[in-house]
């Protein structure tokens, strides 16, 4: 290729890249940790985590100034956010909200009350309801039950509301919502947009801030705001992930240009070797952006390690050809560019072996990787000699490669100390081989504790559902679907009234289905009838029938009235609660019934599912999300571990099929092995325990390591140049990894960790393991 | 209750004493409503039998119920019905304990705020809260020491209850009216247990 062409085609792939990377989409939300996935189960718990009602709800905490002044600002605030028409619902424990919600109780009480039964319209059972009725007003507080009772004298409502489980309600003071000490107004919001549309949660939390902000000033205090949720988390997660990125690239960008600068001692060769940097960075980033639509934002954050693994290829370039010009470079070529390719399609195998995980991060960081490493590979044989002016050279390092040779040399006496350092590292791995593993999710997730446990307190304030168990029936549309939670609820309040169950949310109770709906019509009996009938059963009761006529009519309205359908619960807090517990997924529905665990005491959901039974097709699950989440996360991890090994094999065969011996093979793997295993339990004596992160770490120590190994394994026509550049090449990877070891985020940290002291400990594996190091033969 | 019902009576005749004493002199300086406040907060406990009516369109006749009222400071309240059915209401602090048709259920009084009103109205008045009676509600004095009317209008918007009534002689509570929405309304008369 001619010196022309080349540059050519670099500057105009560069500037399409460029393009591609500009327009490109940049996420950085938390849809890098929840796993794709195909099964069924699964994929409704991802779809839970991303965009259940769960993911929508946001808690809103008002600490400060006065128990009244605090509800003045939570009025206030719920007004403000409610007038925006942000949320679909903003709920403060406010009366105005409760009788709406009251109201639209009230107004169906006959099509949503269990009680409606025909035996309870009888004279019979309307005498015995009644009765009841009146025992109840005769009890303390009971007037306050009797303006409605020419309306319901059955006590219909009381029926519901009771279903509704009032008693897990929130404290209040002043109106309002408050926290169990009471030392916050609490407010429940639900967001319009779902929980993993980060820009739309970062907004409304934004509008939040400024109701509350402008709430507190007019109330002339010093309030505190708390938020949380799962919104709140993603958008926290996600400046954090950005501010570390950025952070994280500056950092690692700065050392290795020190390292650089002392290493060349020239401004010129520093720039050049920012070249094939660049470009890697460039084309992987639009490799990224054409694969994948959208850009993680944590990828960027791993792509810190490309800067210190791209600028390798050019540091080999420019410290081995000692020559200057053109000659020099050619010579290169020839001589090492043979082992620095092998090398870098060694790293390439490890970083596909990445591309089918089923993490959208992981994936993305394998091909970023790949198309970084390869463009930088490319870059660094083919364009980069041709922009080099003539006469250019670097300092000669022999000195640092002869200093460490002559130290190499004398540890070599010790090589037999690896075989203790092996079985040393063997052994704890063996001692901890129960608890070498997290086991979580929640390990990989980029929430701080405190964060969680603002979280805990916020929700059990509010009792609401920690979405976390969660009875899911499945059906093939939406009333089958209620129909499978109206068959769900005997059971449950059989568990609720033997204390196996708090207590659970079901739609059913504020929506029945149509069918039952229409039972209960039928249920009612014609005017004429029931006041034949009340007329019987009123006999002896202090009660005149003739005062009855309004109860007369509401039973005659819903005999004949449309049924209750999505549209009348709107502008009550059911319509939201609605949305949230009965979804479409895919071709058919579900009805979700959140469970609350006995009051002290843990929720045995294997008699849950003992207890459920439904009616073909509906079926019905019992899952608790935390659990599942965890079990998804260990297929995951099961992934990772599969897809390190593949990756390790295609590296092996990769070097079989190159060096044509097993023998040689081997010893490139052995270094790198050893490195591993040495990381591995060093971690895990300090306390570490290894999440998937450590396992793409120990893939990528081999993928990167073999790089060195290879050079040892080959040999060199200047060992003492080569292992100068290696150590500077080593050096600049071991700090892009560091840097990230230094990371907030648990999975960019999990990562440095590992790679940063397995990079180190492979090249010095490498070259005590090397039958005759190229540094020693030039020593000796 | 350590002492039976003679020496509660005996007590309270004291104070009733102490009353028609104290009356005209140094305390005719405080407010009448701060003066019954004090006057029952030195009451540490007591107890009275009601009889309740019930009072709502569609009755043609009230209600009818009968039992106990028992405060204890600071914060331990409860109603016994014992006619027509047995039935309780218990608090001690915000925890509230309801005994019906043989079910008991424990609670907590701030889930229900209508019942909290009431409850609120009643235990900060035989504590001689005028502090705390003045944050919830917007009062009405009438009468005399000796013989006075209290109204409690609940300042929370959106409260059920729209008022209550307390009236009595001294730091003897004699009547309790609730007012609910459309006139509904029961009227607790009490009695010392010794009442002839």
């Amino acid at each position: 290729m001619s010196r022309r062409a080349a540059v050519g085609i670099w500057a105009v792939l560069a500037v399409l890249a460029a393009g591609l990377v500009a327009r490109a989409r940049y996420s950085a939300d938390l849809s890098a940790f929840l796993p794709n996935t195909p099964s069924a189960r699964q994929r409704l718990l991802v779809e839970q985590l991303r965009n259940g009602v769960a993911s929508q709800l946001l808690i809103v905490a008002i600490g400060g100034a006065t128990p009244e002044v605090r509800a003045q600002i939570s009025t206030d605030l719920a007004r403000t956010l409610r007038a925006e028409r942000r949320f679909t619902a903003v709920q403060n424990g406010s009366a105005n909200a409760e009788r709406r919600d009251g109201a639209f109780l009230f107004a169906h009480r006959y099509l949503l009350s269990p009680t409606v039964t025909a035996q309870r319209f009888t004279s019979a059972g309307l005498r015995a309801a009644i009765e009841r009725t009146l025992g109840l007003l005769a009890a303390p507080g009971g007037v306050l039950a009797a303006p409605a009772l020419t309306h319901d004298p059955t006590g219909a409502l009381l029926a519901v509301l009771a279903r509704l489980g009032q008693g897990h309600a929130p404290r209040r003071a002043e109106g309002v919502w408050v926290t169990r000490s009471g030392r916050e107004a609490v407010l429940l919001l639900r967001t319009g947009a779902p929980g993993s549309d980060t820009d739309a949660q970062a907004r409304d939390i934004a509008a939040i801030r400024a109701a509350f902000h402008s709430a507190a000033a007019r109330a002339h205090a010093h309030a505190t705001l708390q938020l949380t949720g799962p919104g709140v988390f993603a958008v926290a997660a996600r400046s954090r992930i950005k501010r570390e990125v950025v952070r994280l690239s500056l950092l690692s960008g700065a050392l290795i240009f020190v390292l650089l600068a002392l290493a060349y001692r020239s401004l010129a060769a520093l720039l050049l070797a920012l070249v094939p940097v660049a470009s890697g960075a460039l084309a992987g980033v639009a490799a990224v952006a054409l694969r994948f639509g959208v850009v993680q934002g944590v990828t960027l954050g791993f792509g810190v390690t490309l800067i210190g693994e791209a600028v390798d290829y050019s540091i080999y370039l420019f410290i081995q050809s000692r020559t200057a010009g053109t000659a020099g470079y050619a010579d290169w070529q020839r001589r090492a560019w043979p082992t620095v390719r092998l090398g870098m399609f060694t790293s390439m195998c490890g970083f596909a072996a990445l591309l089918p995980s089923a993490f959208p991060g992981l994936a993305q960081l394998g091909w970023y990787s790949l198309t970084g490493v390869l463009a930088a590979g490319l870059v660094t044989r083919f364009v980069l000699p041709q922009l080099l002016p003539a006469r250019f050279t670097v300092r000669d390092l022999r000195p640092l490669g002869a200093g460490a040779a002559r130290l190499l040399a004398r540890l070599r006496g010790a090589r037999v100390g690896l075989v203790l350092v092996a079985l040393g590292a063997a052994t704890v791995l063996y001692v901890h081989r129960d608890s070498l593993w997290n086991p979580q999710l929640a390990a990989l997730s980029p929430v701080p504790r405190a964060a969680q446990r603002l979280d805990t307190r916020l929700r059990a304030a509010l009792g609401a559902p920690g979405g976390r168990d969660l009875v899911v029936l499945s059906a093939p549309d939406r009333q089958a679907a209620l129909e499978a939670a109206e068959q769900a609820t005997a059971p449950l309040r059989s568990l609720v009234a033997r204390g196996v169950l708090g207590g659970f949310q079901s739609p059913a109770l504020f929506l029945p289905s149509r069918a039952l709906q229409r039972r209960r019509q039928r249920a009612l009996p014609r005017a004429a009838v029931l006041r034949r009938r009340l007329a019987r059963a009123l006999r002896g009761l202090p009660i005149d029938p003739a005062r009855l006529a309004p109860f007369v009519a509401a039973v005659e309205r819903a005999r004949h009235g449309a049924l209750i359908g999505r549209a009348a619960l709107a502008g009550t807090s059911f319509a939201p609660a609605l949305d949230g517990l009965l979804v479409r997924d895919g071709t058919h529905w579900d009805a979700l019934l959140p469970l609350t665990a006995p009051a002290g005491g843990r929720m045995d959901l294997a008699r849950v599912r003992a207890a459920l039974r439904v009616s073909p097709p509906a079926q019905a699950t019992v899952l608790n999300l935390k659990h599942e989440a965890n079990r998804l996360y260990a297929t995951y991890l099961g992934e990772a571990v599969r897809l390190a090994l593949a990756g390790l094999a295609a590296i092996v065969l990769l070097l079989l099929a190159v060096l044509r011996s097993a023998l040689r093979a081997l010893r490139v793997v052995l270094p790198l092995a050893l490195a591993v295993l040495t990381v591995i339990a060093a971690l895990t004596l300090s306390g570490v325990h290894l999440t998937l992160l450590h396992v793409i770490g120990m893939l990528l120590i081999v993928a990167i390591g073999s790089n060195y190994a290879l050079f040892f394994e080959r040999g060199s026509t200047d060992p003492t140049l080569t292992l100068a550049s290696l150590l500077i090449a080593n050096a600049a990877t071991v700090l892009g990894f560091g840097v990230l070891a230094a990371s907030h985020v648990p999975v960019l940290r999990d990562l440095g960790q590992t790679v940063a002291p397995g990079a180190a400990l492979a090249l010095l594996y490498a070259a005590l393991l090397a039958p005759a190091t190229p540094g020693e033969r030039a020593a000796g | 209750m350590t002492s039976g019902p003679i020496g509660k009576c005996a007590r309270a005749a004291s104070a009733a004493l102490l009353l028609v004493l104290g009356t005209g002199a140094a305390q005719a300086a405080a407010a009448p409503f701060t003066q019954l406040m004090a006057l029952l907060a030195a009451r540490r406990s007591g107890t009275v039998t009601f009889v309740a009516r019930t009072y709502a369109a569609g009755l043609t006749r009230p209600l009818v119920s009968s039992g106990m009222l028992r405060f204890r400071a600071p914060d331990h309240l409860e109603q016994r019905t014992l006619k027509p059915a047995p039935s309780e209401l218990i608090l001690n602090g915000e925890h509230m304990t309801v005994r019906r048709d043989g079910e008991t259920h424990q609670l907590n009084l701030r889930a229900y705020p209508d019942i909290a009103v009431y409850v609120d109205a009643l235990r900060e008045t035989l504590g001689g809260h005028g502090r705390a009676l003045r944050r919830l509600f917007a009062i009405g004095w009438h009468g005399t020491l000796a013989h006075w009317q209290l109204t409690l209008r609940p300042i929370q918007a959106g409260a059920r209850v729209r008022q209550i009534r307390l009236a009595g002689a001294g730091a003897n509570i004699q009547r309790i009216e609730i007012l609910a929405p459309r006139g509904a309304r029961t009227v607790l008369r009490l009695s010392r247990p010794c009442a002839p």
